[in-house]
């Protein structure tokens, strides 16, 4: 695995590429972007290529772009050498990964001392000392702040590489001393040709269904059983509307999966409704159910039941009781859905 | 040599290099040419806008073996050793890291100790809001009479996590965000030393996006001279995520327009090129935000340093919306771009706002439908008073409303001004013996003052305050008839939760008879929940 194999992250790996080729890499990355794109993957990749050191085979990913100096012809990772394999293992000792750790999940004010130590040192083997933070939102208030003076100004040969979902909760002061790299969602076309070319069990439309669903997150669509979860949460709904049976929710988990796939089809009822047109929408297999409910609902009802299920789906962080959350969702779904539009 | 990036290459090494902060530089420059230093400063301000940078600085300028006015030489060995990070007798600590009780001790231990070569032992603290509240306080004394020889530089963001006491020991400076033009002169300075290859528009973009802040500005010119050669605004717009101003405009002209079908649409393509919606959702709100400030405001180039031609774009955009229906949009957008980006798919969760926001269109103000219930024709008005303007006819109704009232008070009672008055001399008398009984009494209202007695109320609730007032009865008498100079009674009444005599029932019926509520409540389809007295008029008003 090296660089080459990212799929659909050109953007982010055309910047990298450009670093590497300047030799201008900055020593402090922020790799912002949704679940499941691939940041990761990049950070690994990106420090096997900085650390390689036998020389990429094949055709080059970046063949195509021209390459100003002759020093300058960009390299990604052989897979092959020792310091490729050491840190596909993670035994590199010039590679350091942080995440988040313990009960409360966080990334603590001692393993940011523990990281800083360790970067102080020249590197052991490589050329350079990488240390990749999972999750970096996850860096509590003392541990953030510890690390803005190391972030600004890192000893030589070091580079930190930040990796977050949800680049809002970090401090400005931390990005404001990183060079991000945002990662986006794969363009629908790109994401079902790949899922195809993965699986060949895939027809066009289930693999196209499968990357609307996970909204282009590949990751995401090949890891979790996307389907099967929609037509479960769809059952629920459906059981709402009938006669509700107890327990249906194993856990908050479930709950708040379920609240999110319900906005999903709640989206697909109002867009049917106001545009009555299929090609729209994202459950496209079950069009005809869709029609059916939206002909039965009101368009103010099925806005009013979303807000209402983003209003519950907030405060499942507060542990709502399980069975008078479904009841009352129920109940929800009943008055707004039961209502015939004239 | 590891790459240096242009932020830490282009730190100001003199007063003269600080862009945007000419308030603090000129009362660093005087201080020092009077030599007026004081022992501990305190620097706060947003990041990136030069606090650490200027705390450097000034450590130079006192330390600097030839200085000559109040820039730092830069070429003696203090300043080398200085910029190098290398003075024995500049010490730059992390106060974030060191933020315990025992890191200031040791650092009180060294403080007595003279500097080696300089003139000033300097302390510079940076991130000093995470020192703990004991480390705090034992830096006070220190803080307050520090050695002849010694100079605290303490460099925060968040000013207000500093304590009060720390605060007025120190000479605070606080550095403003740098604003946009600042930070373009600055990096079109940076641009032709480093000869990298910008079109103006990308160097606006970037000044925008740098957000106050000159660092931020110069990681993003870091970042787009590493990522191609000739930085233009396309490549500009992909490096930072943000959706090309098309698709904004055409996404905008759809929300403002209604047509929710597009929208769709617009969303679609979006998604299916793989497009940042949060990202998007971001932009819109700004979006919307300047629509709604040029809606109020001529002068677009002091709020927004938006060029005439750019604001007269959005003007039109707006052209036919109020600025009550951008308020309303563009809370509804902010409340949208909180939720998108939380939301594990962000997709439908905007579409799901932006046709919540469609309604925004078809919506009137308040303001409209009043005035609309006036115009006659618009809506039925009640057939005995056809001809006349409403306004009138509110006028007319209410006063005999207001005849009405004191009607009541002064047929019953021709003393009224008797009544009140000895009350309250009751309570102030009975306050000078219990101050308890006296604060129950002053709940209570006269209602009646005959030969024989004064007759008191209460309203509804207070009522238990009754039975300890009869309780003490005994002592309430004697001062009653010493204060009125007659045998007088006093008797508890409990009144109704009734208003100035008339019953709620017949009020309701009368303002349902009133033309203008009639109009309003068939106006906004409404029911008569409640009818309140404004308790500061002496007539009751129909406002509910």
């Amino acid at each position: 695995m090296a660089l080459k194999d990212i799929i659909g992250q050109e953007k982010a790996l055309n910047i990298l590429k450009g670093c590497i080729n300047k030799e201008r890499i900055p020593h402090a990355i922020f790799f912002a972007g949704d679940e499941g794109i691939g940041k990761k993957l990049t950070a690994i990749n990106f420090a096997k290529t900085l650390n390689c050191t036998g020389t990429s085979d094949g055709p080059d990913l970046f063949a195509d772009v021209p390459a100003e100096q002759d020093t300058a012809v960009f390299k990604d990772a052989c897979g092959k050498c020792s310091s490729c394999i050491k840190i596909d293992k993670g035994s590199h000792p010039d590679i350091f990964f942080l995440g988040p750790e313990g009960d409360g999940g966080q990334i603590t004010v001692s393993a940011i001392r523990q990281l800083e130590e360790s970067l102080s040192y020249k590197p052991f083997e490589g050329e350079w000392k990488i240390a990749i933070i999972d999750n970096a939102d996850r860096l509590n208030r003392s541990a953030a702040n510890a690390f803005l003076q190391t972030l600004e100004e890192p000893s030589q040969k070091s580079i930190l590489i930040l990796i977050s979902s949800r680049p809002d909760m970090l401090l400005t002061t931390i990005r404001s001393r990183c060079q991000r790299i945002n990662f986006t969602p794969l363009p629908i076309d790109t994401m079902s040709r790949l899922l195809q070319e993965k699986h060949a069990e895939f027809d066009h439309e289930h693999a196209s269904l499968l990357s609307t669903l996970s909204g282009g997150r590949l990751g995401y669509a090949l890891n979790e059983n996307l389907v099967t979860q929609r037509d479960w949460s769809f059952d629920i709904f459906n059981q709402m509307l009938g006669a509700p049976e107890d327990n249906i929710w194993e856990d908050r988990n479930a709950m708040e999966e379920w609240f999110e796939w319900g906005q999903l089809l709640l989206r697909d009822i109002a867009v049917y409704k106001t545009t009555g047109r299929a090609d729209l929408l994202i459950n496209r297999d079950k069009k005809d159910e869709i029609k059916k409910m939206s002909d039965v609902s009101e368009l103010k009802g099925i806005l009013k039941l979303s807000r209402e299920f983003y209003t519950i789906k907030e405060r499942l962080h507060f542990n709502l009781n399980k069975q008078l959350t479904f009841n009352y969702t129920s109940l929800l779904l009943k008055e707004m859905l039961g209502k015939k539009d004239h | 040599m590891s790459y240096i990036v242009i932020a830490r290459r282009w730190r100001p090494q003199g007063f003269d290099d600080l862009v945007g902060q000419s308030a603090v530089v000129k009362t660093f420059k005087n201080a020092l040419a009077s030599d007026k230093i004081a022992h501990a400063y305190l620097f706060s301000g947003p990041r990136g806008v030069g606090k650490t940078s200027s705390a450097r600085i000034l450590a130079k300028a006192l330390n600097c073996t030839n200085r000559a006015g109040s820039e730092p030489c830069g070429k003696c060995d203090s300043c080398i050793a200085i910029t190098a990070g290398a003075a024995v007798d500049v010490l730059e600590i992390d106060g974030a890291s060191n933020n315990s009780v025992d890191s200031i001790r040791e650092l009180r231990e060294n403080v007595k100790y003279a500097p080696s070569g300089g003139k000033y032992k300097i302390y510079i603290i940076d991130e000093v809001h995470m020192l703990s509240t004991p480390a705090f306080n034992a830096l006070l004394k220190t803080l307050e009479e520090p050695p002849p020889h010694v100079i605290f530089i303490f460099a925060t963001t968040e000013a207000k996590k500093i304590p009060s006491t720390i605060l007025s020991r120190c000479q605070h400076h606080s550095f403003r965000r740098i604003n946009r033009s600042e930070i373009r002169g600055q990096l079109k300075k940076i641009i032709e030393k480093e000869k990298i290859n910008i079109s103006d528009m990308a160097l606006d973009m970037i000044a925008k996006a740098a957000d106050g802040s000159m660092r931020d500005g110069l990681t993003l010119l870091d970042q787009a001279s590493s990522f191609t050669d000739e930085i233009t605004e396309k490549e500009l717009q992909s490096l930072l995520g943000l959706p090309e101003t098309e698709i904004l405009l055409s996404l905008s002209e759809t929300i403002l327009s209604g047509n929710i079908s597009e929208t769709f649409s617009i969303i679609k393509d979006l998604t299916d090129q793989g497009s940042d919606l949060r990202q998007i959702a971001r932009e819109l709100v700004e979006y919307f935000r300047n629509i709604a400030i040029l809606k109020i405001t001529t002068d677009a180039k002091e709020i927004l340093e938006f060029t005439e031609e750019e604001a007269n774009v959005l003007r039109e955009m707006s052209a036919d919306m109020n600025i009550q229906q951008l308020t309303l949009l563009l809370t509804e957008l902010l409340k949208l771009e909180g939720e998108v980006r939380n939301s594990i798919n962000p997709r439908y969760t905007l579409e799901l706002g932006l046709l919540r926001t469609s309604f925004v269109k078809g919506m009137t103000s308040v303001e409209d439908i009043l005035k609309m219930i006036g115009e006659p024709g618009d809506i039925e008005l009640a057939p005995d008073i056809p001809a006349e303007p409403p306004i009138q006819k509110k006028t007319e109704k209410v006063e005999p409303e207001i005849a009405a009232v004191p009607e009541i008070k002064v047929s019953n009672e021709p003393l009224s001004l008797n009544k009140e008055d000895i009350w309250k001399k009751l309570v102030d008398r009975v306050d000078m013996e219990d101050h308890l009984l006296a604060g129950k009494l002053a709940e209570a209202k006269p209602v009646k003052l005959t030969q024989t007695e004064l007759s008191i109320g209460f309203n509804g609730g207070m009522s238990i305050l009754a039975d300890s007032i009869e309780k003490n009865m005994s002592v309430i008498s004697p001062m009653l008839q010493e204060l009125s100079g007659q045998k007088l009674r006093l008797k508890i009444l409990s009144l109704p939760n009734e208003k100035n005599g008339k019953d709620i029932k017949e009020i309701k019926e009368e303002i349902f008879k009133e033309p203008l509520v009639k109009d309003a409540m068939k106006a906004f389809g409404a029911a008569l929940l409640n009818v309140k007295p404004l308790e500061d008029e002496d007539h009751p008003d129909n406002t509910d």
